[in-house]
């Protein structure tokens, strides 16, 4: 038997409820089984035809930018959204997002490093996007200056030369949140190691320089790490890179083989 | 090795394990994206959704919400993809009259009667709408691609409120068996 709800149906579908609507339809939905016969027929149905779509290629880069922007959404909390802002051009709007989802995507664990010398071929393209990321997000730290004091983000990015005739590359970012920090590191061309060779990262600090994770390289000379400064933050003024004899040194010991200023 | 099924997926996803979302994410990501560019026909709008879509997923709020009840969970997938995209055409096209005189986009929501003209490479989806009568094509166009409602589609085709639902069922149901035809399936009719 039909009654009044079951002409929500079509409405139900394509969201074009009210949310105390959309509750009693899905309330009603439990009870009527010709409703959730209908919808099944016709979800199916609509489903269906997207199988018969022409696939594309989604973009290079796509599922990063996409798990960075969820996670940013989360970390925010917040309906402002990033893309509405009108002033941006979508690219600084992609560079959040890129810079976002590299970041989740380490701390996910699931990017080895092959996929990481993946990420170092499309370095040129990084660096104007991590370029980007700044100016967006100092955009949008003034947006937000007034409204939201508690939550005083700031990212620093930073591209490495090489400190001699080498062809090394790569970029740093560094996340700077309450009493923490993230720095991501990523390289590439960089020359084989040794035994216990390490490539170990440092931030400066007035010149001193304080150890910020190593990492090693693969058989293309790429690596990468991300590193988390707990309850630190400091005015950095340099990041760079050095090849160490070993893991864990408090001190630079072997040749610097390329740095960086915070920009 | 068993792979988690899709129910398996969004029950972690809903505990915030961020492996099964990415996990999720590898197997719908082809589909969605070719789906949401077949409704948006842009390629930056198609980008956007995906990301409504997960960040959805993610918040576990609202529309977002899956539930047994309501379905197949990659029918209910795609339905949220489509809405998406509806919703995102909808914001281009009010955005873009506010911004810039921008005509070269979006001009028309992605409709079915514009795109069976334009000679970008047809689809299966395509043939088989086309093969549709009129007035079934109306219906998939505005029921569908451009996500009208109940009323409005019973404003625009200029038939009672009440017999909405079963032409847009049957309409559906002709474009299921075109798209079966089209893909030379026998359903054993």
């Amino acid at each position: 038997m039909e009654n009044k709800t079951c002409h929500h149906l079509i409405d139900y579908i394509n969201d074009r409820l009210t949310e105390e609507e959309k509750q009693a339809f899905e309330q009603h939905l439990q009870e009527c089984e010709t409703c959730r016969e209908e919808l099944q027929e016709i979800e199916d149905a609509a489903g269906d035809t997207a199988f018969h779509v022409k696939q594309v290629d989604p973009p290079d880069g796509l599922k990063g930018r996409v798990l960075g922007h969820v996670l940013e959404e989360d970390q925010q909390e917040e309906p402002a959204r990033v893309t509405a802002k009108k002033t941006w051009s979508g690219t600084k709007t992609a560079g959040v997002a890129l810079a976002a989802g590299l970041l989740l995507s380490l701390g996910m664990n699931i990017y080895t490093t092959s996929q990481l010398q993946n990420l170092s071929s499309e370095n040129q393209e990084l660096e104007q996007e991590l370029s980007d990321t700044r100016t967006a997000l100092s955009d949008l730290q003034d947006e937000e200056s007034g409204t939201s004091p508690g939550t005083q983000d700031s990212i620093q990015t930073a591209t490495f030369l090489p400190s001699d005739e080498g062809q090394s590359g790569g970029t740093a970012a560094l996340v700077e949140q309450n009493e923490s920090a993230e720095l991501l590191v990523q390289a590439q061309n960089l020359e084989a190691l040794t035994n216990e060779e390490v490539y170990q990262v440092w931030l400066f600090e007035d010149g001193t320089p304080v150890p910020a994770g190593s990492f090693t390289t693969n058989e293309a000379g790429a690596g990468g790490v991300l590193y988390k400064l707990e309850n630190r933050q400091g005015d950095w003024d340099a990041v760079a890179v050095s090849k160490e004899p070993q893991p864990g040194n408090e001190q630079p010991q072997g040749e610097v083989v390329m740095q960086a200023e915070w920009s | 090795m068993n792979k988690p099924t899709d129910k398996e997926l969004y029950d972690r996803i809903r505990e915030r394990d961020r492996e099964a979302l990415e996990m999720l994410y590898d197997r719908y990501e082809r589909l969605l994206y070719s789906f949401a560019f077949r409704m948006t026909n842009d390629s930056q709008a198609s980008e956007e959704v995906m990301q409504d879509v997960f960040l959805k997923l993610w918040k576990d709020k609202g529309s977002g919400q899956y539930r047994e009840e309501k379905g197949k969970f990659s029918s209910w997938l795609l339905t949220v993809t489509r809405n998406a995209s509806i919703d995102r055409n909808r914001k281009n096209k009010t955005q873009e009259v506010e911004w810039e005189e921008r005509d070269s986009r979006h001009e028309e929501m992605p409709g079915v009667e514009q795109e069976i003209e334009s000679k970008e490479e047809r689809d299966e989806l395509q043939s088989a709408i086309h093969t549709l009568p009129d007035a079934q094509q109306r219906m998939i166009c505005l029921f569908y691609f451009q996500g009208y409602s109940q009323q409005e589609i019973s404003n625009a085709c200029d038939i009672p409120l009440g017999t909405v639902k079963g032409r847009i069922r049957l309409a559906l149901q002709k474009l299921k068996e075109n798209l079966a035809e089209e893909r030379g399936i026998d359903h054993g009719k």
